[in-house]
């Protein structure tokens, strides 16, 4: 075979591979769904499997403000078994009956079983703290920014993120710029638009912009709920209810009332709620 | 004692001249310096999240290198007929496994005070250099531990046909007890008749090698172990290192080697 | 510890009714016997040819020799030692035909390695690698690494190896095996010299005119038997023809010859 035969032929199958490439692309969108339209590099490379990455991620942040002392997996699902399903979620936390800190044998591991156990105890964390003050929880916040970063549509990472910025950090800029970047991921989220909403009354004191955050999060509530029912009630009445106190704080009696009064139809103890309602009535202007 | 002295000179030789280790030294480097110029939130107290990264890079590559070292030791000699001016000297075979064993493990060891020396370098540049004692624990514990799955890849350098396949098998072992034989006697207690027992079983008869990863104590500052403790899982390590060596010369010495 | 040194009449080498048989490669195959019930003894100060064709069990007889390989019965005796103590190899050289060693140590890296192996003293073992790097003309290479060193060079430095211990037997398997004629005559002169010296020499070759120079006695075996020894002058002069047509004889392949 001659030199020009092999650049002749290699041309031809060149021309062929993209001309190949170029007749396949669109049709490859059909089969390839949406991560044919990711634009990030995490989403091509992992598809749905970041949500696990994302989840994980998030349990670490946990880990960390308990400071390594947390339940395994298999010691949860240990706990489940032996204690029914819905224990394992308050294991690492202080709801589990029966837990005592500091090394003692009734923690969530239980007893140790065995020799090898008991020595493995020596080399894990065995007593339960939080991180707290000296600004230790900052540790926490990689893993929550790992977490957004690999699944940007849970909400809750965003939240949580933002809790700990403002309220025990003092950054509140840092938890708006987080938030606004979880609202550009989740423009229907009617959780991230309250917590701006909270941020800019708690934090700042805004109180109209507050409210303009809180009208939208009670759009966004309606636009994905539709009508309200027993399951989703408590995330309206959060709105509402602190759109109530905003009112009730800047000296908007009329509106305050008005709020409260929806609050109480959403709420499980509404005598509290008219109590309130009644003390609010009792301060309008005689005229009223 | 110098026969396998002298061995064990020739392995620690052999690592330092070839690249493996200084490019996974290398890239740890790299990469703990990366996760530690990125800050979050604009705050640059965060320690623990690059203590967590340095550490589990430092396993993976002290893994990587005790495994693959340790795999390809009597095979390469087989392969590249080394082995034969080696055993025409007086040199018995239970002294090769031996001298091969303490080369990689002295080799791995001297890999580990420069990971370990880097970790307590970045901890510095982060105001952060934790416990000291804490810190030596945890080399001497690791070393430990290191010391059992290089007796676990020589015994399987014998048993497999390529260091490859070994090297896989081996990483895949340890990464399994690691992970999950700690939790064996749960999962054990979980199960009824013969499973369970096969469990509990397979709880013992495995090394705990999850008994030295003190990292979550490095991570989130705790207090040292105790002498105790410590003492005894060296001494487990010791055992089961030595058990698998024992088999390891068990094999070696019947296996028939032609020119 | 030094074997005793042999009386003059006790045998430097000696096998009693060795035995090798290798099992089947394949289910229905019979086993393999490589070599049938060889007894065989080499004298001090003698320079002794192993010969046989392809597959005729030298190297299997060399194997067992250096205990790279257990007989399936017989013995076999160095110094007056089992050969499955390593005892027996303290005062042994072996060559092997294919040269291989460490290409990330230098020479003189490699010879004192072997030279610990051995036991030498540091100072004894500096006299003899000089020693030896001036005979196989490797001085002005002996701290480079031999990943590049020349074919040549790697033979040469295993000639060196195997001397490194002032073997009272050295045993060459194929020595001038892919040598050039200037190497094949530096081997010759070796062999002379040590002739010279009452060291003892066993080697197997395809080289029968080189073994009619410098061997005293000569074996022939073929197919596992050893089918004659004697004296290389007292068999030529017996079938009146040199030593390569008594080999072709002694094999069985007919030749001519003179009357």
């Amino acid at each position: 075979m001659t030199g020009r035969t092999t650049t002749l032929g290699c041309a031809a199958l060149l021309t062929a591979a993209v001309g190949l490439a170029a007749w396949l692309e669109p049709r490859s969108e059909a089969w390839r769904g949406q991560r044919a339209r990711a634009d990030s590099l995490l989403w091509t490379l992992l598809g749905d499997g970041r949500r696990l990455f994302a989840n994980h991620f998030f349990v670490k942040a946990d880990v960390y403000l308990h400071s390594g002392y947390y339940p395994s997996i298999f010691d949860q699902a240990r706990a489940a078994y032996e204690h029914g399903v819905g224990e394992e979620l308050s294991m690492a936390g202080h709801d589990s009956p029966g837990e005592a800190a500091h090394g003692s044998e009734h923690e969530f591991r239980g007893a140790p079983r065995d020799w090898i156990d008991r020595l493995s105890r020596h080399f894990q964390v065995r007593e339960h703290t939080h991180l707290e003050g000296g600004q230790t929880e900052a540790e926490i916040l990689p893993w929550l920014r790992l977490a957004a970063e690999f699944d940007p549509h849970q909400e809750l990472f965003y939240l949580a993120a933002a809790y700990w910025l403002r309220s025990r950090l003092g950054k509140v800029d840092q938890a708006e710029a987080f938030l606004r970047r979880g609202l550009r991921a989740n423009p229907d989220s009617d959780e991230i638009l309250f917590e701006l909403g909270r941020l800019a009354w708690e934090s700042r004191r805004e109180a109209d912009r507050a409210r303009h955050l809180w009208n939208a999060a009670e759009r966004a509530w309606y636009a994905r709920n539709g009508a309200v029912h027993e399951t989703n009630r408590v995330s309206l009445s959060r709105i509402l209810a602190h759109r109530a106190q905003l009112e009730e704080q800047t000296g908007n009696l009329d509106a305050a009332i008005q709020f409260w009064t929806r609050v109480r139809e959403l709420s499980p103890r509404p005598e509290a709620i008219e109590q309130r309602l009644a003390t609010l009535r009792q301060r309008l202007p005689v005229a009223h | 004692m110098r026969t396998w002295l002298a061995l064990a000179w020739v392995v620690v030789k052999e690592l330092y001249r070839r690249k493996d280790f200084y490019v996974l030294f290398v890239l740890t480097a790299l990469i703990t310096l990366l996760s530690g110029s990125v800050t979050f939130f604009e705050d640059t107290r965060m320690v623990r999240y690059l203590r967590e990264v340095t550490l589990l890079l430092i396993w993976v590559a002290a893994l990587v290198i005790a495994v693959v070292t340790a795999a390809r030791q009597i095979p390469a000699e087989r392969e590249s007929r080394t082995i034969f001016p080696l055993l025409a000297k007086p040199v018995t075979r239970g002294q090769v496994v031996l001298g091969k064993f303490f080369g990689v493990w002295l080799a791995t060891g001297l890999a580990l005070v420069m990971f370990y020396g880097f970790y307590l370098l970045v901890g510095v540049w982060q105001a952060a250099p934790g416990s000291l004692a804490l810190g030596l624990q945890a080399l001497w514990l690791h070393w430990v531990m290191l010391a059992v799955v290089i007796a676990m890849a020589i015994l399987g350098s014998l048993l497999f046909s390529a260091p490859s396949v070994n090297s896989t098998v081996c990483l895949v072992v340890v990464g399994g007890i690691l992970l999950v034989a700690g939790h064996l006697n749960t999962l054990a207690a979980a199960q009824p008749g013969w499973a369970g027992s096969l469990l509990y079983g397979l709880y013992f008869a495995l090394p705990h090698l999850e008994l030295f990863d003190v990292r979550d104590l490095m991570i989130h500052e705790h207090a040292p172990v105790a002498v105790g403790p410590f003492l005894v899982a060296t001494l487990y390590a010791a055992v089961y290192a030595a058990l698998l060596l024992l088999v390891a010369w068990w094999v070696f010495r019947r296996k028939a080697l032609s020119t | 510890m030094k074997p005793a040194v042999p009386s003059g009449v006790e045998p430097i080498l000696k096998t009693e009714h060795l035995r090798v048989v290798y099992p089947p490669s394949r289910r229905g195959e019979a086993p393999k016997v490589a070599v049938k019930d060889l007894t065989l003894e080499v004298q001090q100060g003698e320079v002794f040819g192993f010969l046989g064709p392809n597959g005729a069990g030298k190297t299997t007889t060399m194997n067992v020799l250096l205990g790279f390989l257990t007989p399936t019965s017989g013995e076999a005796y160095l110094f007056g030692v089992n050969v499955r103590d390593p005892i027996a190899r303290q005062r042994i050289g072996y060559l092997p035909e294919l040269t291989y060693y460490y290409k990330f140590l230098t020479a003189e890296e490699i010879l004192r390695f072997y030279a610990r192996l051995f036991g030498l003293s540091r100072l004894e073992a500096d006299r003899r690698i000089d020693q030896l790097l001036k005979l196989v003309e490797l001085e002005h290479a002996r701290n480079r690494l031999l990943k590049h060193y020349s074919k040549g060079m790697q033979q040469r430095v295993g000639l060196a190896q195997a001397l490194i211990n002032d073997p009272d037997l050295l045993i060459l398997d194929e020595p001038t095996s892919g040598l050039d004629p200037l190497g094949r005559m530096k081997v010759r002169e070796i062999i002379q010299r040590l002739k010279n010296e009452g060291k003892t020499v066993f080697f197997s070759s395809h080289e029968l005119g080189e073994v009619e120079t410098v061997c005293d006695r000569v074996a022939i075996v073929h197919r596992g038997e050893l089918k004659i020894v004697g004296r290389v002058d007292d068999l030529v002069r017996s079938h009146q023809a040199n030593l390569e047509q008594v080999f072709l004889r002694i094999i069985g392949y007919p030749t001519c010859l003179a009357a």
